[in-house]
C-alpha cells in the first residue's frame, strides 16, 4: 500500500513535538470501462481470486477494490486479462 | 494437450504436453514465426483458469521443430514420419541428466521426499529383525509371580502375562520382537528373567553381516525429472548426480520491491521448489534453480533476473537455429 508521510513540527512548552500523519493513496485503478465485471472476465473475477489480501472483493457481481487492504504486489495489474487494472 | 500435424513429402506432428510444461516461457522466446504465446502462468499454475500454459498459433507455426529441441522439460514433442527429432542423429540433443548410483545408494528415501516432481521411487527392504538383534531371553516360571511389570515396561511389546488355567500363568516373549534391551530383566522385582545382551556382552558372536543390509531400488523417472539437483544435494552419500540444462546465475533487480508474502507467484510456478519467501522477500536458491525463466515471467514487479551463461544444448547443426538459441544465453 502506497502512503505518503506528512511531518508537523509542533512547538509546545519548548517541546518540539513531531507528529507524523500518514495518508494513504490508492495504489491501484480499475478501468470500468475496460473491467467486465464478473460476468464477462475471461478469469471469472481473476484479480479476486489472485488477491490475497482481499483488496479485491466481490460485490453485487462486481469488483470492488478494498484501497486499505493492496499491499501493492501488481499481482492484479499483471494478470488482469481485460488489462483494467493499473497504477494511479 | 495441443497437437499440430502438416502431411506431405514429410509428415511432421507437434504435440504440447501441458502436464510437462511449466510456463517458461523459453519456446516463446525462441520461436522464429513467433507462433508461440504465453498464456496466464500464475492463474494456470495456480488452477484459476483451465488453459494451457502456451498458445500455438497453428496457421504461422512452420513445424521447424525448434521449440521441442530447446524446451528444457521435454513438453513440446516434434515428430518427423512418426520419429521423434530427439531420436535423430541431426537434431539437438540434451546435455541435462540426472542419474542415482545403485551401488552407492543406501535407499534411505531423502531423496524421494525432496524431489519436487516426485520423479523418484525408492523400494526397500529392510533386513529381519531377528537378524539384527541376537540373544537369548527365559523366564523362571517357578520365580515369576505374574505381576505384569515386565509387561507394561516392555518398550517393543515382546512381553505378554498369559492367564493358562484358573490360577496358573505363563510369562511368554516373543522373539521377533524383544530387542534384548534388559528393561524387564532390571524391572523384575523377583529376578526371574534371565537374559543376555549380545551388544553388551563381552565376547564374539558369529553375525552375517549381509543379513544386516537393506537392500533395495531407486528408480528416477526421466520424464518427470526437471534436473533441479535436489536429489544430488539431499544425497547423504553422493550417490545422485544432475547436469542442468543451463548454466548462468539468477539475482534480483537492485530496486525491485518485493511483496513476496502477499504475492509469492514465483514460488508458486517454480517446478523445482528452489525459492522461498524469506522476511517477506522472494528467495532462490541457485542450488536447485534451472535458469528456466518462469519466475521472472510472473514476477509482476519483473524484477527476477535470469542470466544464462551457457545450454548444455549440443549439436545444433543449423546456424539460423544457434542464432535463435543465441538468445537464451545472452541474458534476460
Amino acid at each position: 500500500m502506497k502512503s505518503i508521510c506528512l511531518y508537523i513540527l509542533i512547538v509546545e512548552w519548548d517541546i518540539i513535538i513531531v507528529k507524523v500523519l500518514e495518508v494513504r493513496l490508492v495504489p491501484v485503478t480499475i478501468d470500468i470501462d475496460k473491467c467486465g465485471k464478473i460476468d464477462n472476465c475471461p478469469g471469472e473475477g481473476l484479480c479476486i481470486k489472485l488477491c490475497e489480501q482481499g483488496a479485491l472483493i466481490e460485490k453485487d457481481d462486481d469488483v470492488v477494490l478494498i484501497s486499505e487492504n493492496c499491499d501493492d504486489c501488481d499481482l492484479c495489474i499483471q494478470n488482469c486479462p481485460n488489462q483494467a487494472i493499473s497504477k494511479v | 494437450m495441443t497437437s499440430i500435424t502438416r502431411e506431405g513429402e514429410e509428415n511432421r506432428s507437434l504435440t504440447h504436453n501441458n502436464d510437462k510444461c511449466v510456463g517458461c516461457g523459453i519456446c516463446a522466446s525462441i520461436c522464429p514465426t513467433e507462433s508461440i504465446k504465453n498464456g496466464p502462468v500464475l492463474p494456470i499454475a495456480r488452477g484459476l483458469v483451465e488453459m494451457d500454459y502456451i498458445n500455438i498459433n497453428k496457421d504461422s507455426c512452420c513445424l521447424c521443430g525448434l521449440c521441442a529441441s530447446a524446451c528444457p522439460f521435454d513438453a513440446i514433442e516434434f515428430k518427423i514420419n512418426d520419429k521423434n527429432i530427439k531420436e535423430m542423429e541431426e537434431y539437438p540433443k540434451w546435455n541435462k541428466d540426472a542419474e542415482i548410483d545403485e551401488d552407492t545408494c543406501v535407499y534411505c528415501k531423502s531423496c524421494e521426499t525432496a524431489c519436487p516432481q516426485d520423479a523418484i521411487k525408492v523400494a526397500r527392504t529392510l533386513p529381519k529383525r531377528e537378524n539384527l538383534v541376537v540373544g537369548e531371553i527365559d523366564v523362571d516360571q517357578e520365580k515369576c509371580i505374574n505381576c505384569k511389570i515386565c509387561e507394561e515396561l516392555c518398550p517393543g511389546d515382546a512381553i505378554k502375562v498369559k492367564q493358562t488355567g484358573r490360577e496358573t500363568f505363563e510369562t511368554v516373549v516373543d522373539e521377533d520382537k524383544c530387542v534384548y534391551c534388559l528393561v524387564c530383566k532390571r524391572a523384575c522385582p523377583t529376578d526371574a528373567i534371565k537374559a543376555v545382551c549380545s551388544s553388551c556382552a563381552y565376547q564374539d558372536y558369529k553375525l552375517n553381516t549381509e543379513d544386516f543390509k537393506t537392500h533395495g531400488n531407486t528408480v528416477l523417472n526421466p520424464d518427470s525429472c526437471v534436473n533441479c539437483g535436489w536429489c544430488q544435494e539431499i544425497c547423504p552419500v553422493e550417490a545422485a548426480t544432475v547436469t542442468k540444462p543451463f548454466e548462468g546465475e539468477v539475482s534480483y533487480e537492485d530496486d525491485m520491491v518485493c511483496k513476496g508474502d502477499s504475492c509469492h507467484a514465483c514460488q508458486d510456478v517454480c517446478p523445482c521448489n528452489a525459492v522461498s519467501i524469506t522476511e517477506g522477500h522472494s528467495s532462490i536458491d541457485p542450488r536447485f534453480c534451472i535458469l528456466c525463466g518462469a519466475c521472472a515471467n510472473v514476477c509482476p514487479q519483473k524484477g527476477i533476473i535470469i542470466n544464462r551463461t551457457k545450454m548444455n544444448l549440443e549439436n545444433i547443426r543449423s546456424k539460423s537455429w544457434q542464432n535463435r538459441l543465441s538468445g537464451l544465453t545472452a541474458g534476460k
